[in-house]
């Protein structure tokens, strides 16, 4: 029976994997962390769009089921490859070596670090936090009633003053903001909950629940990038240009949301290397080669249903290879 | 050549749009007046901006001037609207070249050199006043050529007569008289403050001094060499 290695255990290295096993393949998979689920499960979230459930709700069932009929190693990556061509000859980190006639790479990506951009003041300025830990916040029912929010999209994202690696978009970010600036609109109905945005992209049907909807019911969406924050009486005070007016302008809330970005996590990085794929000029991996299949977020930014889908797609397309048909 | 803006060609002129008597798309689109900017150094990095407004929220200019406005005056410039541009064209000169605003750019856009560029050109096609900066470049050069040397108190006074302020002149060497016509009050106030301070011995010695403009000898040869190697140049 053919062998197919997953590196990676996050909704695209899950879902690949549960097809490629389903279709009858003997599969592997490896994951870093000690639990599988990839960044949403990492990250401890509140809810993912858009079926707006618990990260455990929705990708634990799929964790069940990829455990059932695939050999999982968690806490272990892949050290080395050491054959050029299939099969390949992967030795891991902990210690086991696995010979496989496929590779599908799924090591997604990993969240900007916020301190890089200091004039946004986070660790810097009472009351800046992520939008992950925002989540954390309301998962344990630990938010107290703000008086106004501010989300400060693409933080880490459509950025040169960071680097020429960072022009691309999250393509996550200003949905799950919309999602979580209408779910404080709810619950505080007297906050004010703004969003700070250069371009608002809510994609296909997530215009209406996540821009439309947040805008109805009182979110408002200012246009123009937050340049600074800084701390006025203990709290954010933020500033901008309202595009809109032509004005530039300040504003003080008691809680400044930064969106974070998302870039190729070290795993993908390392994975590139190892196999000499060609990355783009953010370090996405950007060529597949014989016998190496690349799933997920980790050729470039996709949503978690699109992960999940995408993880399917590579795991047929891997599945035509082994059964030595032309894909 | 790039199309950009809204073009005078692809206006609608017929049925219900024309009947209206004002074009209701902004229509003096120059173009060739961005593409003539960009194509200076630095300037072309405008191309990428997508107008999010981080340099006019860096910009301490823009926090004291109303209307002095990087991520606008690129885009009015960028869409050819000379009506919109030309309404704070006269305020372009305000940058003082700190670069917070080419710092912080998300999109790589050298924004001050940009606004550089945008002065020359549009002074060059006399669509912008002089400066003031530039009228006082231009007298203190002039001022250089006459006396061979800056000559401190005809220079601020000769600038004072630019900006409309009546100066008194003594009738025989036309050398400007301190206090006899209108000065600005924070120039009044910045004269008499030391004033104040002196002794009345002092004043009285050099009385002559203060109130008379003070003669300077043996320039008039350094004016000379000057004009020679301006003639030169
Ligand atoms: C705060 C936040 C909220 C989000 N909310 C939503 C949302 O509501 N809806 C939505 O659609 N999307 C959301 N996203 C985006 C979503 O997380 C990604 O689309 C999704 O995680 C991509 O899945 P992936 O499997 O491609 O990669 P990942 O989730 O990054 O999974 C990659 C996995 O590979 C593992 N790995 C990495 N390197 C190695 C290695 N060398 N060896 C072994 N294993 C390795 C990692 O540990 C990880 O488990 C959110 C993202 C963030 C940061
Ligand atoms: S900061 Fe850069 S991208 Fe943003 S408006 Fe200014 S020049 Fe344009
Ligand atoms: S360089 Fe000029 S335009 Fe840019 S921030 Fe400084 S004063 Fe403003």
């Amino acid at each position: 029976m053919k062998k197919v290695l997953v590196v990676g255990g996050g909704p695209a290295g899950l879902s690949a994997a549960e097809a490629l096993a389903g279709l009858g393949f003997e599969v592997y998979l490896v994951e870093k962390e000690d639990k599988l689920g990839g960044l949403p499960v990492k990250e401890s979230r509140y809810k993912l769009f858009p079926y707006e459930k618990s990260p455990e709700e929705l990708l634990n069932p799929l964790a069940e089921r990829v455990k059932e009929k695939v050999r999982v190693f968690t806490g272990a990556e892949v050290e080395a490859v050491l054959t050029d061509r299939p099969p390949f000859d992967v030795r891991l980190t902990n210690g086991e070596t696995l010979r496989v006639d496929a590779l599908v790479l799924a090591t997604g990506v990993k969240s900007f670090d916020p301190t890089r951009k200091g004039e946004l003041g986070f660790k810097l300025v009472n009351g800046v936090v992520t939008n992950a830990q925002l989540e954390a916040m309301l998962a344990r029912n630990e938010l107290k009633e703000p008086g106004s929010v501010a989300f400060v999209f693409c933080v880490g994202s459509r950025d040169l003053q960071l680097g020429p690696s960072y022009a691309h978009c999250c393509s996550y970010g200003c949905a799950h903001a919309g999602m979580l600036a209408l779910e404080l609109k709810r619950r505080f109905p007297s906050a004010r909950v703004y969003c700070f945005y250069t371009d608002v992209r809510t994609c296909s049907t997530l215009e209406r629940r996540y821009y439309l909807l947040p805008q109805r019911e009182g979110v408002r969406y200012v246009r123009g990038r937050v340049a600074r924050i800084y701390e006025q009486n203990g709290k954010p005070v933020l500033k901008f240009e309202d595009t809109l007016l032509g004005r530039p302008s300040e504003l003080a809330v008691d809680l400044a949301v930064l969106v974070l970005g998302l870039e190729p996590s070290e795993g993908t990085k390392k994975l590139a290397r190892l196999l000499s794929l060609k990355q783009d000029e953010s370090g996405f991996i950007a060529e597949e080669r014989e016998g190496v299949f690349v799933a997920g977020s980790c050729k470039g930014l996709l949503t978690l249903q699109e992960a999940l889908t995408d993880g399917k797609a590579t795991a047929l397309r891997a599945a035509l290879y082994l059964k030595g048909e032309k894909t | 050549m790039r199309l950009w803006g809204l073009a005078e060609e692809d206006r609608i002129v017929e049925g219900k749009e024309g009947a209206l008597i004002l074009p209701k798309t902004s229509c003096d689109c120059k173009t060739e007046l961005f593409d003539e900017i960009t194509a200076l150094p630095l300037a072309g990095e405008a191309l990428s901006c997508d107008g999010c407004g981080v340099c006019t929220a860096s910009c301490p200019v823009a926090e004291i001037i109303t209307g002095f406005n990087p991520r606008s005056f690129i885009k009015t410039l960028e869409a050819g609207a000379l009506d919109e541009v030309q309404k704070t064209a006269e305020l372009l000169w305000r940058c003082v070249s700190c670069q917070a605003c080419t710092h912080r750019c998300p999109r790589g856009v050298f924004v001050e050199d940009f606004l550089k560029a945008a002065v020359k050109v549009l002074r060059r096609k006399g669509l912008m006043e002089k400066s003031p900066a530039e009228l006082f470049d231009e007298l203190f050069t002039a001022e250089v050529l006459e006396y061979g040397k800056v000559e401190p108190v005809e220079l601020i006074f000769s600038w004072l007569e630019l900006q409309g302020y009546r100066v008194v002149r003594d009738p025989l060497l036309r050398k400007p008289l301190p206090f006899a016509g209108e000065i600005p009050p924070e120039i009044k106030k910045l004269v008499l403050k030391p004033l104040k301070g002196l002794r009345l011995s002092f004043v009285a010695l050099n009385a002559v001094r203060l109130l008379v403009h003070p003669r300077s000898r043996n320039w008039g040869r350094v004016k000379h060499v000057l004009r020679k190697a301006l003639g030169e140049v």
